[in-house]
């Protein structure tokens, strides 16, 4: 049983449905603290590590400086930084990642309302990062008046893949996110908001295997990662990812070809 | 009274492709000889259809029998292929994609072809499939400006689907060879190569939209076979993406359009079977989704049907649009070789 400061109300009934493992605590120290990821979130994270918390989770962690980032990665040391990414599930990315395979390319698409575009493109380029393998950098972008177009690679050049970025204007029931990657099997990702869920699908020879769908609340998925962590000497590596992807996502987003 | 149709090309796209078909259009078509370069093959696919045979293109072009004419060749060959037979006065041509490759061939094929009326269609089945019609009314009545155009190709070998409309002779294993992709000369050519011979499916759908095509931004070549390559068409984002698998999942052909305010996926079904039409999905900006039917007519008995349609005066040939495609496709594929050397010699 671990101790968890949280006052972000999902992420308290969260607590509720690990009754074996957490209970709400009123301190940092020694407990998970959950930091709201706006505003100035890597600060918060970095006072409840100086409280001596056991471990941090980022719920949906907005914008931020990387030299700020770098230094809260210096300030946890051996201590896990769980990042919870609504379009990012780590229990999705896990499903997408089963099928053992290296893509012979992956495309993303991405369509966000105007005001979330870059937000949401970082998110995108987490799949890419997450399809191709490992980190990615970009090799090529260019846009239109209200689309922008990124050739991003496996940084060991062994994988190459494409992302497309538009903006959707008019009611707007949430970011759309499709990764594919294509080898002799096939995985495809699709992400959208209206439907509050994420898809997995699997095609092979034998058909396509649609991957069952997560019932489990995204902030129960991120306690129980952060539990295990804070009991384990396994390394996380979320944070360093969330830092790769923003500085890939503002490579693509910079109007610089 | 059937017209009678020489094909020229006696490989999978003939036999797997166009004589499928045209089993389909008995009433209106009939394959009344078959030649081919030399390899044999035309005299067995001949013989299954009651037709003659012949080598090279001489003999069938003299065959009075032969009305219309199906270009099934390598595409380097379709140009001077098309130049024959409106020499030898045919006057009805099918040829597979692309009718040239170079903007000079194109120039020539075309201005012959609207100099003795012939009537031309190119064998561009996503072009005439029907879900392309309902494709470009939805982005119509939905009033807003396309923003970007992803395709997205997977292709395992074609033999599952040769299977499924015929019954093919024993061949030698097809294997698909890799190209030296590290030489950046064959890296280049192949790119091109591949533009005009399997981007071009999809690059009068592009053009359709786009109307014009402006600078690569990236080609890629993509191990074993493929490409990525993305480029700026007016104000849209256009990326391709294709490869060709050694197996495993079945084909994927996927377009897919954001304007500002719908997604629009058109999912082909995969080359040479006859699964009716593609499919057609629309994704609204309130998180609404449309499925479009799917049609029993495929890309590949309307090309037919609509030459018929020229033949029987019903329709005019679009000599101006075919030529336009043309060159959209040859200028892609140029600016593609150009950027790979580019990039070889940064």
């Amino acid at each position: 049983m671990i101790g968890v400061r949280a006052d972000l109300p999902r992420y308290r009934i969260a607590v509720a449905e690990l009754p074996l493992s957490a209970s709400l605590a009123s301190h940092a120290e020694g407990a998970i603290v959950v930091v709201a990821g706006s505003g100035r979130w890597v600060q918060a994270a970095r006072a409840a590590l100086a409280a001596d918390a056991a471990a941090v989770i980022v719920s949906n962690p907005g914008a931020f400086m990387d030299d700020d980032c770098a230094e809260l990665l210096r300030t946890a040391g051996d201590r896990p930084i769980i990042v919870d990414r609504p379009l990012l599930r780590a229990d999705v990315v896990a499903s997408a990642v089963a099928q053992d395979a290296t893509a012979h390319y992956v495309t993303v698409e991405v369509a966000a309302a105007p005001g979330r575009r870059d937000a949401v493109m970082r998110e995108a380029v987490g799949w890419m990062r997450v399809l191709a393998g490992g980190a990615c950098e970009v090799r090529g972008v260019d846009w239109t008046s209200s689309a922008r177009l990124g050739l991003v690679q496996r940084v060991d050049g062994v994988v190459v893949g494409a992302l497309t970025v538009s903006t959707i204007t008019g009611a707007d029931e949430g970011a759309w996110i499709r990764a594919v990657a294509v080898a002799d099997s096939r995985v495809e990702v699709l992400v959208d908001e209206a439907d509050a869920r994420a898809s997995v699908e699997i095609a092979t020879a034998d058909g396509v295997l649609r991957v069952p769908r997560r019932f489990e609340a995204r902030e129960r998925v991120a306690l129980r990662r952060a539990i295990e962590a804070a009991g384990s000497s396994n390394a996380v590596a979320d944070l360093a990812d969330l830092r790769a992807d923003a500085a890939i996502a503002h490579r693509l987003a910079d109007k610089q070809r | 009274m059937p017209s009678g149709v020489g094909v020229i090309g006696a490989g999978p796209g003939a036999s797997a492709l166009h004589l499928a078909t045209l089993a389909r259009l008995s009433d209106r078509f009939t394959v009344v000889h078959v030649a081919d370069a030399g390899g044999g093959r035309a005299a067995q696919l001949a013989e299954r259809v009651g037709a003659s045979s012949s080598t090279g293109t001489g003999a069938l072009l003299a065959d009075p029998r032969v009305e219309v004419v199906a270009i099934c060749s390598p595409p380097a060959a379709h140009a001077s292929q098309i130049l024959a037979a409106v020499a030898a006065g045919k006057r009805a041509i099918l040829c597979e994609k692309p009718i040239a490759v170079s903007h000079d061939e194109a120039a020539r094929v075309m201005g012959a072809c609207r100099d003795a009326d012939v009537a031309l269609v190119v064998g561009t089945n996503h072009l005439f499939d029907p879900a392309w019609g309902r494709v470009q009314h939805q982005i119509a009545a939905g009033g807003a400006p396309v923003r970007t155009i992803s395709i997205t190709v997977a292709l395992p070998p074609n033999g599952r689907y040769h299977d499924a409309v015929t019954e093919s002779l024993p061949a030698p294993s097809a294997t698909r060879g890799a190209p030296d992709w590290s030489a950046p000369a064959v890296a280049a050519a192949v790119l091109r190569q591949l533009v005009l011979g399997l981007a071009v499916h999809d690059l009068p759908l592009v053009r359709d939209l786009a109307q014009r095509f402006d600078r690569v931004v990236f080609a890629r070549p993509v191990p074993p076979i493929g490409y990525i390559v993305g480029f700026i068409a007016g104000d849209i984002v256009v990326r391709l993406a294709a490869v060709m698998t050694s197996g495993g999942a079945d084909a994927l052909w996927r377009i897919g359009i954001a304007t500002d305010r719908d997604l629009v996926d058109i999912e082909f079904p995969p080359a040479f079977v006859h699964d009716g039409s593609a499919a057609v999905h629309v994704r609204t900006p309130d998180g609404r989704r449309t499925s479009y039917p799917v049609s029993t007519e495929d890309g590949y008995l309307a090309e037919w049907r609509a030459l018929a349609s020229i033949l029987d005066r019903h329709e005019a040939v679009e000599y101006d649009e075919i030529l336009a495609d043309a060159e959209f496709a040859i200028d892609l594929a140029d600016a593609v070789e150009a950027a790979v050397l580019a990039e070889a010699a940064a």
